[in-house]
């Protein structure tokens, strides 16, 4: 079966420290971007791979992947203002039925094992979702206050979602909603049940600088 | 080894190709033997110091940044084009043995005023094989190949006066490199 990746980069924080946005940051002397889109070209180097980006960083990443000498082929498109604009702009460059991965370009220690767990439960239940245990106490704001939540009815969802290519299809079919967390909870409006995979606690979206720590450790 | 010195030719912009073409250019002061129009050997293509890229936007030019580089025997520095005002990506080659070319290092900008092109090294790895009755050139990084090239023809040129001869392959990506951005 035909498989896709949008690899959805188009965020400017930089929370990471300087001006450079996160998916350019650097680890083990490659922006963590590369390191993403090389994951899932290893996992299959015929998908094709999609990833968006602002249009005011194309000629950056077209710099960086010549100075870096990136040839991993990639399709590049411009993302919009939200990651709902974003996720439905790849999703445009995406041909044909099949499956389609959606990943965070800032999770650049995604294994090979999770992306095909993925893979293979989307293809059998239309929709599947890396998630993982969540590990800190969480508290919920109340209006006298706060209460304490059961950890053990939480999970934490990571990436890459997986779909049926026309299921996404519809699911972004739907209006923009500002409410829009990802694009599991936009498939499940349309009724259909969300398959949960066991995700990894190695594949961290990196966004804080100890994040980056982290990283370095785990890039091959 | 035979003293090599590099030039790099004037490149032809591809405005409408779909085509990459990777031309790899070699100055001999060695004795030449010319190849003819039969394929490369390996032995011959082992002796392939530094390359061009053509890219489908015609921009993807690497030519040397400084002499005194090039007339080291297994040292080349090479600059794209497209970073020509800022940046000098910086490749270090050697021949592990008869088959195979190691680019050692690579490397981005020193100095970049937008502060993102990695000055740092990484590696790849050129393989130059035959197979198919053809030969081919591929780059690895660490066991991952990232692009493969099939040689499609040999160019040459003969000596002019104190001018050397000059031997280059032209070469196809059998699939487009990078990113290709969509408007």
């Amino acid at each position: 079966m035909q498989r896709s990746t949008i690899i959805v980069a188009g965020g400017s924080g930089t929370r990471l420290g300087g001006p450079v946005p996160k998916q350019f940051q650097k680890a083990k002397g490659r922006p963590l971007l590369m390191w993403t889109i090389e994951a899932f070209h290893r996992y299959d180097p015929l998908m094709r791979l999609i990833v968006v980006l602002p249009q005011t960083h194309f000629e950056i990443w077209r710099a960086l992947c010549m100075g870096h000498r990136f040839f991993i082929e990639h399709q590049v498109v411009a993302g919009g203002e939200q990651r709902w604009h974003s996720v439905k702009a790849g999703l445009e460059k995406v041909q044909g039925d099949g499956l389609v991965a959606v990943h965070d370009g800032v999770r650049p220690l995604v294994s090979a094992e999770l992306i095909g767990r993925c893979f293979d439960a989307a293809d059998q239940h239309a929709a599947a979702v890396p998630v993982v245990p969540v590990v800190p106490s969480i508290r919920e704001t109340t209006a006298d206050g706060s209460r304490a939540l059961d950890r053990s009815k939480l999970l934490a969802v990571q990436t890459p979602q997986c779909f049926h290519t026309d299921l996404l299809r519809r699911a972004f079919e739907q209006p923009y909603d500002p409410a829009f967390t990802d694009e599991a909870a936009l498939v499940e409006r349309l009724g259909v049940k969300v398959t949960l995979v066991e995700g990894e606690e190695d594949n961290i979206k990196i966004t804080t600088a100890m994040d980056l720590k982290l990283a370095e450790q785990g890039l091959a | 080894m035979s003293l090599l010195i590099l030039i790099v030719q004037s490149m032809q912009c591809l405005h409408h190709s779909t085509m990459r073409l990777l031309v790899i250019a070699l100055l001999s002061l060695a004795p030449h033997h010319g190849w003819g129009q039969s394929p490369p050997t390996e032995r011959a293509v082992e002796r392939v110091f530094s390359f061009q890229e053509l890219g489908r936007d015609g921009v993807r030019e690497w030519y040397i940044c400084s002499e005194a580089t090039a007339q080291l025997v297994d040292t080349i520095m090479l600059q794209n084009m497209l970073l020509k005002s800022f940046c000098c990506s910086h490749l270090v080659w050697s021949f592990d043995d008869k088959s195979r070319i190691s680019v050692h290092r690579v490397m981005g900008c020193q100095e970049p005023p937008i502060g993102l092109v990695s000055s740092e090294w990484s590696n790849l790895r050129v393989k130059v094989f035959e197979q198919f009755g053809f030969s081919w050139v591929s780059l690895f990084r660490g066991r991952v190949p990232v692009v493969t090239y099939k040689v499609l023809e040999l160019m040459e040129r003969p000596g002019m006066g104190d001018e050397a001869p000059f031997i280059g392959l032209k070469l196809v990506a059998l699939h487009p490199l990078g990113p290709t951005f969509v408007q």
